[in-house]
């Protein structure tokens, strides 16, 4: 089992990355953080014989934030009200603001598909192993995706 | 020229991806939790709001549920056990009598609740007694100032039944008004405009905080409350996979109360189903045209237990056959502690153990003040 000083080096290797991973999957830092946290709990115990376990955190951390994409869609429908969009972090220049809420609107295999693509350059096969997806469906739901996302960027 | 689609993701993804991730901070609290030697998560830490878990707070149910679980088929009015003969339900279900099939997994995902300031609360899922409609009707506490702009969080101002109400302009239409120290709030899915102004006042002026609420020609198809003290929960997920083909079917487990509501998942009015083989009710969502969801979707409040088809996966290329999942769900029955442990011990994957899977009661796995 890694611990001590290993896996805090790891922790401080992958945490940053991971967050931000996250936090474009869920679209809310703190709850990026706290899945980022669940995926160190239940995988610390495995990683003695991971060749890779930034890979391995990482499968794991997508699968939580899958995870919590149904529960959200769960509870955000129900009965509060829910911004029909995510606010645009301040960092985000005004003339991405619409690509920012086209993305928001997406469904979420499709949103996931589109960053794991453009913001960690994974190809077909590696998208389709965490989300779970053939490539074909990959290709699909980037496609899609991206068709729709043109669609009001370009208006 | 303007940029490529593309190098416009590319760029978004970027600045979006926040720089200041908590490392330190968040180490400290990894490294205190697996001091604990990880039997059990810890109390989650307090020190930013998380939204989506505010939103939980008032509307995901977890029902202390000694007697089973509320269920009413027709009428309005408080619903009637399900099953009185059921004195302590666990809330684990394995399949009986499924031949060809093996149980590849079982794993628990943590979910965090805070609702602390919004519970106890409740949650009633009715559906129209023509099938056309549905609502999900919620009951919590409400914000100390009493202020409906405060809970609602914007909205047009509307008249329900004579209380200040107010009511989305966009999306699901979501009516919400405050009555004394509660604030109520009813989602509406098909209703006509037309008579959404009424519907709402009817549930206003019905059932009082802890009974189902009521809604003229709606039946009550799920209920459950919760109080202020549950932490976190387990979503604790089957996947089976049959032997001939490789298909995977995975069922959802979860405490009380929340899975009457996934059947809203898709904005759609579900159909209340009854499966060949399954005594239990479940209602089924037809995905809407073009939805990437192909497969059907059923929920159920059950015994001790919400259950949920896993209504992500798989893609449409990847669609199960008809009658696989039905095959699944079908054959569920309710389980001992006995029995979940030895249903558990014949998974091919690990089960995880931290924590322990294996206890006597779903709602065990709730993680409480």
């Amino acid at each position: 089992m890694m611990a001590g000083p290993d896996l805090e080096v790891l922790y401080r290797a992958e945490q940053p990355g991971l967050v931000r991973l996250a936090t474009l999957l869920v679209r809310d830092q703190a709850v990026a953080e706290e899945l980022v946290q669940e995926a160190f709990l239940r995988a610390h115990g495995r990683l003695a014989g991971v060749d890779r376990p930034g890979a391995y955190l990482r499968t794991t951390l997508v699968n939580l934030c899958r995870s919590h994409g149904r529960h959200v869609q769960v509870v955000a429908r129900t009965a509060l009200p829910t911004p029909s969009a995510t606010a645009p972090p301040p960092a985000i220049p005004t003339e991405l603001h619409p690509l920012w809420l086209a993305l928001d609107a997406l469904p979420e295999r499709q949103r996931h598909a589109i960053v794991l693509r453009f913001y960690l350059d994974l190809d077909d096969d590696e998208i389709g192993r965490l989300l779970e997806a053939r490539p074909g469906t990959v290709r699909s739901l980037i496609s899609r995706g991206l068709a729709a996302l043109k669609e009001v960027v370009e208006r | 020229m303007s940029p490529s689609i593309d190098d416009q993701l590319r760029s978004l993804l970027d600045v979006a991806a926040p720089d200041d991730t908590h490392v330190e901070e968040r180490w400290a609290e990894l490294a205190e939790r697996l001091a604990d030697d990880g039997t059990a998560p810890a109390p989650l830490p307090e020190r930013r709001p998380r939204r989506w878990l505010a939103i939980a707070a008032a509307v995901v149910v977890v029902a202390a549920v000694a007697a089973g679980v509320a269920w009413e088929r027709s009428g309005g009015g408080e619903p009637e056990p399900l099953d009185p003969s059921s004195d302590q339900p666990t809330g684990w279900y394995v399949p009986e009598g499924l031949e060809g099939w093996t149980l590849e997994s079982v794993t628990g995902d943590l979910q965090a609740i805070e609702r602390r300031a919004t519970c106890p609360c409740s949650v009633t899922s009715l559906i129209a007694d023509d099938g056309a409609s549905a609502l999900v009707v919620a009951d919590s506490v409400a914000p100390p100032s009493s202020d409906i702009d405060e809970a609602f969080g914007g909205g047009e101002p509307v008249d329900i039944g004579g209380r200040d109400g107010r009511r989305s302009v966009e999306g699901i239409a979501t009516w919400a008004w405050i009555d004394g120290d509660r604030y109520r709030s009813a989602m509406m899915l098909e209703v006509p405009d037309a008579e959404q102004a009424a519907l709402a006042a009817a549930i206003a002026d019905g059932a009082d905080v802890g009974r189902a609420a009521e809604a003229p020609g709606y039946e009550v198809v799920a209920f459950g409350e919760a109080e202020a003290d549950e932490r976190a929960i387990r979503e604790v997920t089957v996947t089976m996979r049959e032997d001939a083909t490789g298909d995977r079917v995975a069922y959802v487990l979860t405490p009380s109360g929340i899975g009457s509501v996934p059947a809203l998942f898709l904005g759609v009015v579900p159909e209340a189903v009854e499966l060949p083989g399954q005594p239990l009710p479940l209602v089924h969502v037809d995905p809407p045209p073009g939805s990437v969801f192909v497969q059907p979707s059923y929920a159920g409040a059950w015994p001790g237990a919400d259950i949920a088809a896993d209504v992500q996966e798989p893609a449409p290329e990847d669609a199960l056959p008809d009658g696989t999942i039905e095959a699944v769900l079908g054959s569920l029955r309710p389980a001992t502690g006995d029995e979940w442990r030895a249903f558990l011990a014949t998974a091919e994957q690990p089960v995880d153990a931290d924590p322990d899977l294996g206890v006597d009661r779903i709602d065990d796995l709730v993680v409480r003040d």
